[in-house]
């Protein structure tokens, strides 16, 4: 069940990634909290089941990632 | 793996680490938006644009092929000017300078290019002639104009770099660039203080190529350090008698960047424009919130007897023959 959300969560970026105005409605919250939701939110509505701790550990992921880009 | 690129997509972004997967070197990208890189280094900018939570989460992660099919799209800035050094010799200071201005894109010792200079240590496989279509790709990426003033693009090297200069050269013969060095005992005083990753054995992959990592480990710290320092020197004196390299010490320091440097790396500005960038040098370069203090005389008498012996035995004649150079070249 957590990998197919994950996978949601994979798919959503990609989409986000290709969609300047999504860009756009998401660049916009500087607290991650409110970010967090209105990803869950607009991913709901294209039919994606995302959770918040799906989207904590892409954060833990990449935030991992690039403390450890020298290595 | 489909590599069908619309250029328009990365508009405004720019790669920020380059990774390794199944043995094929990948991309991941950090929106910028207008954000310029006038921090001392370049992940300090980047770090910066993590504020936004939204470039914690929204990454493109590409393989680096990704760079060549847009390096066939866009257009970018051709390097104007190169810069190399010895470490803790005053190259902060003059890419800060550069930096002060919004017509100079200025890149300061961005991981993605040591890493695709490293990537035949990762596979022996990858050639010299990939790692130079590689290396000219990810320039070209941190060189896109994103606002409209951009016309100057510079790029600072991690001080080991150093070691490919002609690997680098080949890449771009028609670029200009310097060789910034200080007096090795300073600059050994200076690692000892706070050592730099290139001055922790293990942390470069064959920086000194032939050493055990035991060996490393075995040596006294200065000595290692004062060996590093050598082996930039070798590179830099292989290479300085190429028509594109300027040596400079950092007793040059600032007065070289507005005259000889600039002048070498055939960059025009405004009488307004060198004062900016005169004003950026009251600042101390890795700390702009701090005045800026010459401490050679402090770091000279902080000097240890170790200090001293490995300065003499492997760096100071590699100084005294750059500076040999460097002093025949302005007569």
């Amino acid at each position: 069940m957590r990998k197919m959300a994950q996978a949601d969560f994979e798919q959503f970026k990609q989409l986000v990634l290709q969609d300047f105005s999504l860009q756009e409605q998401l660049r916009v919250f500087t607290e991650r909290g409110t970010l967090f939701t209105k990803v869950i939110e607009i991913s709901g509505k294209y039919g994606f089941q995302i959770t918040t701790e799906d989207i904590e550990e892409v954060w833990r992921t990449n935030s991992r990632l690039w403390i450890e880009r020298w290595i | 793996m489909d590599l069908t690129v619309k250029a328009k997509i990365f508009r405004n972004w720019s790669p920020i680490r380059l990774f390794w997967e199944k043995g094929q070197p990948f991309v991941d990208w950090c929106y910028l938006g207008r954000e310029r890189f006038v921090q001392p280094f370049f992940d300090d900018t980047i770090s910066r644009r993590f504020r936004e939570p939204f470039n914690t989460l929204f990454r493109h992660q590409t393989p680096l092929e990704v760079l060549g099919k847009l390096s066939a799209q866009r257009s970018a800035i051709a390097p104007t000017g190169f810069i190399f050094h010895l470490s803790r010799c005053g190259s902060t200071l003059v890419s800060q300078m550069l930096a002060a201005l919004a017509q100079n894109i200025v890149i300061s010792e961005a991981s993605p290019i040591s890493k695709i200079l490293e990537a035949n240590f990762i596979n022996p496989q990858i050639t010299d002639q990939q790692r130079i279509i590689w290396l000219r790709w990810m320039i070209e990426a941190f060189a896109q104009q994103r606002n409209i003033d951009e016309r100057y693009f510079f790029v600072k090297f991690d001080s080991w770099n150093t070691i490919n200069l002609s690997l680098i050269e080949r890449a771009f013969p028609d670029v200009p660039w310097i060789f910034l060095y200080r007096n090795p005992l300073e600059v050994i005083v200076s690692q000892m203080r706070q050592r730099g990753a290139q001055m922790i054995p293990g942390s470069i992959v064959h920086i000194l190529p032939g050493m055990t990592l035991t060996d490393a480990l075995q040596m006294p710290p200065e000595e290692y350090c004062a060996r590093v320092l050598a082996r930039f020197c070798e590179s830099a004196l292989d290479n300085c008698q190429s028509p594109n390299a300027l040596l400079v010490n950092y007793n040059q320091l600032p007065d070289a960047v507005t005259s000889e440097i600039l002048e070498h790396f055939r960059a025009r500005y405004e009488a307004a424009d060198i004062e900016m960038m005169k004003r950026a040098t009251q600042f101390d370069a890795k700390t702009p919130q701090m005045n800026f203090i010459p401490d050679t005389e402090r770091k000279k008498s902080e000097a240890s007897k170790a200090a001293h012996q490995a300065a003499e035995k492997w760096v100071n004649p590699l100084y005294e023959r750059l500076e040999n150079v460097r002093r025949q070249n302005i007569l």
